[in-house]
């Protein structure tokens, strides 16, 4: 067991505009939540170059980052970070192999350099200017607990804080036909150990997947790999102590809340 | 902090040299690179690629057949090889399969399939074959999926994937798992195989060489990429004297996506963090595997890095036998040094010609063969991505 504080929280998803203003939409069981389209806010803090090259993969990741290190009031320069997506950015991968199968494969140096599931990770370190250890990470539909288990192992062995980031972003057709994600959605944590007063204790486990009752979030919990974290947040919003259950793989990422 | 030796009790690799530590340490003494001129698809321009021989016509186990693509097929022909599946069976039986952790590391996976879906799509529609497989092809997972698969290990498991650095950072996450008891061992490793998407992307960043590559040389001109897998079992206990992780260093430039730092500043903080991690000065390594990769920029920052450290190790990159296998580079050349700790042998930079006099770092021109106790492998990525790995033999 590893006992957790969690210190900023990043969200972004359909109709969740960031953590505070998410809160009220999740509380009291998500009665008050509404499906709408996910807007993507540009990560001001990136750099003009970086931001020009960036895809809308890059900046959903980076947005959702900002928005926990602006919550935590932490300096970004000091954080070691784990980033995690199922998909990578499909957006570059769709541009790439359409490049390479044309008679001339004009592949583009920026978005071959883009392609790499860690891009987000080395924006991210350019615009902070951080130079701790950081991870690249992707487990399917168990994303989100691998890092958050990968995440909590780094703030052990660290003794600092660590920011997690984990976000999908859907692909255009015709991959789009064959890759599972239809919404684009992120969530960023700033998590560090606290041994005399912590609001979460991670373990892994069994038991029963904690499952959300608004259906549409449900959906969105069922429907990208980042929102697999909805209900640790809910659980959050909500404020009363509870126990979460996250499947990784043949196991459960067990979250238990200590009340606020 | 100081780590407590993870030991190395099996491992396993498969690259261009040959299938298997004995074919990989034969070719090594016989001096013979694995780099061929490119022959793969339709590649439009000249390149020397490290290639596996034989992958076409050796497709994955039939109860895994919707994993078969030539990363996966190539993790195949890894995990076949020095009998490590039986050896992994060996450690279920003594652990049970929920308690072996699995990390690996890959880039590119299976793309190649996507690859060729969209040479196949259709001209009016653009839907892509009816046969194509993303989630067990080119998704990342599909590698870890494959292999937890074919081992038959359930415990935690995770696909790294920083670039070059992928299957150097597994053991660092193993360590973790393994320290904080989520797992008891885990079978650490990487995979990546030759494509057109790394093979253009490369060439677009003018960053191919069209000689086979001169690492740490005068004039060298950029890598040439190979295919690769490799596997390590990591255990907290060992039966008899083995090699063991001591340390790990992993850092980032914060400078540029596709340029290392060129004063390696990320580098060094790697190497640091690695040294302090096995409680070690740098004079105490005996040999540095390079990262090496023949770029003119990339082995600029990595020599700066290292004159910042007072070592008299012997020093080499591999690339000039295996190509720069990408995410699959950190597990390969770790085990290139396991096989320099037990045989004692300093394997030689090859490939490099006339040395290059602004480079302060002398590299083995031939192989040195001499007792090796501690060693260091060095990779670093894409996106400033560095990871430093040291590795010891105990008694």
């Amino acid at each position: 067991m590893i006992p957790l504080r969690i210190l900023g929280i990043g969200l972004i998803g359909p109709g969740l505009h960031g953590w505070r203003a998410s809160i009220p939409l999740l509380k009291n069981r998500g009665d008050r939540y509404q499906p709408t389209e996910t807007m993507i806010p540009l990560p001001t803090f990136l750099p003009a170059n970086e931001r020009r090259r960036s895809t809308p993969t890059i900046k959903l990741a980076l947005a959702a980052a900002g928005q926990a290190v602006d919550h935590a009031a932490i300096d970004a320069g000091q954080l070691a970070t784990v980033f995690a997506s199922s998909l990578g950015d499909m957006k570059i991968c769709d541009m790439l192999c359409r490049a390479l199968a044309s008679h001339d494969k004009p592949v583009s140096p920026t978005q071959f350099h883009n392609s790499v599931h860690n891009a987000p990770a080395g924006y991210w370190s350019i615009a902070t200017g951080s130079q701790q250890a950081s991870t690249s990470l992707a487990i399917a539909g168990s994303s989100f607990p691998a890092a958050m288990l990968e995440t909590a192992l780094q703030a052990q062995s660290t003794e600092q804080p660590v920011l997690l980031v984990t976000y999908d972003h859907p692909a255009s057709f015709p991959l789009s036909a064959s890759v599972p994600v239809a919404i684009a959605f992120a969530v960023a944590l700033v998590i560090q150990v606290d041994n005399d007063n912590p609001t979460l204790n991670l373990d892994l486990g069994d038991g029963e997947p904690t499952i959300l009752d608004n259906p549409e979030l449900e959906r969105i919990r069922l429907g990208n790999p980042a929102a697999r974290a909805l209900p640790l947040l809910q659980a959050i919003a909500e404020g009363a102590a509870s126990r979460i259950f996250i499947p990784y793989l043949n196991q459960q990422l067990i979250l238990d809340l200590v009340a606020a | 902090m100081r780590l407590t030796p993870l030991h190395v009790t099996a491992y396993t690799l498969s690259n261009a040299l040959g299938r298997g530590k004995a074919a990989v340490f034969d070719s090594l003494t016989k001096g013979q690179s694995g780099l061929t001129h490119c022959d793969l698809e339709s590649v439009n321009f000249s390149c020397w690629i490290g290639r596996v021989g034989g992958i076409e016509q050796e497709p994955v186990r039939k109860d895994l057949q919707h994993f078969d693509c030539r990363n996966n097929r190539l993790a195949q022909i890894g995990l076949e090889q020095d009998g490590f599946v039986g050896i992994i069976e060996g450690a279920i039986q003594r652990y049970g399969k929920a308690r072996i952790g699995l990390f690996l590391g890959t880039s590119t996976s299976g793309i190649q399939e996507t690859e060729h879906a969209y040479a196949k799509r259709d001209l009016i529609t653009e839907a892509l074959p009816s046969s194509f497989r993303y989630e067990t092809t080119q998704n990342v997972n599909s590698l870890t999926d494959f292999c937890g698969r074919f081992l038959d290990i359930e415990g935690p498991a995770l696909t790294i994937s920083t670039a070059c650095s992928s299957s150097s950072k597994v053991f660092a996450t193993a360590y973790r798992f393994i320290d904080s008891g989520f797992c008891d061992a885990a079978v650490v490793g990487g995979v990546d195989s030759l494509c057109l998407t790394t093979l253009y992307g490369f060439h677009s960043l003018g960053l191919i060489s069209e000689v086979a590559c001169t690492p740490w040389g005068k004039t060298r001109t950029g890598i040439s990429i190979g295919e690769a897998a490799g596997f390590a079992l990591l255990e907290r206990r060992a039966a008899r004297p083995n090699i063991a992780l001591l340390g790990y260093g992993e850092s980032g430039d914060a400078y540029h996506m596709s340029s290392p730092h060129p004063e390696g500043k990320g580098a060094a903080l790697a190497i640091s963090k690695a040294l302090e991690r096995a409680g070690i000065t740098a004079d105490d390594l005996d040999y540095i595997n390079l990262h090496g990769t023949g770029t003119q920029l990339n082995d600029i920052s990595e020599d700066k890095a290292l004159q910042q450290f007072d070592h008299h190790a012997g020093c080499s990159s591999t690339k000039g036998w295996t190509g720069h296998t990408l995410a699959a580079a950190g597990i390969t050349e770790a085990a290139i040094a396991f096989l320099g700790l037990e045989q004692g042998l300093i394997p030689a930079n090859i490939n490099r010609g006339e040395a290059d006099p602004e480079l302060a770092t002398a590299v083995v021109a031939e192989n040195q063969w001499q007792s090796l106790k501690t060693v260091m492998s060095n990779s670093f990525g894409f996106g400033g991505t560095n990871c430093s790995l040291v590795f010891g033999k105990l008694d």
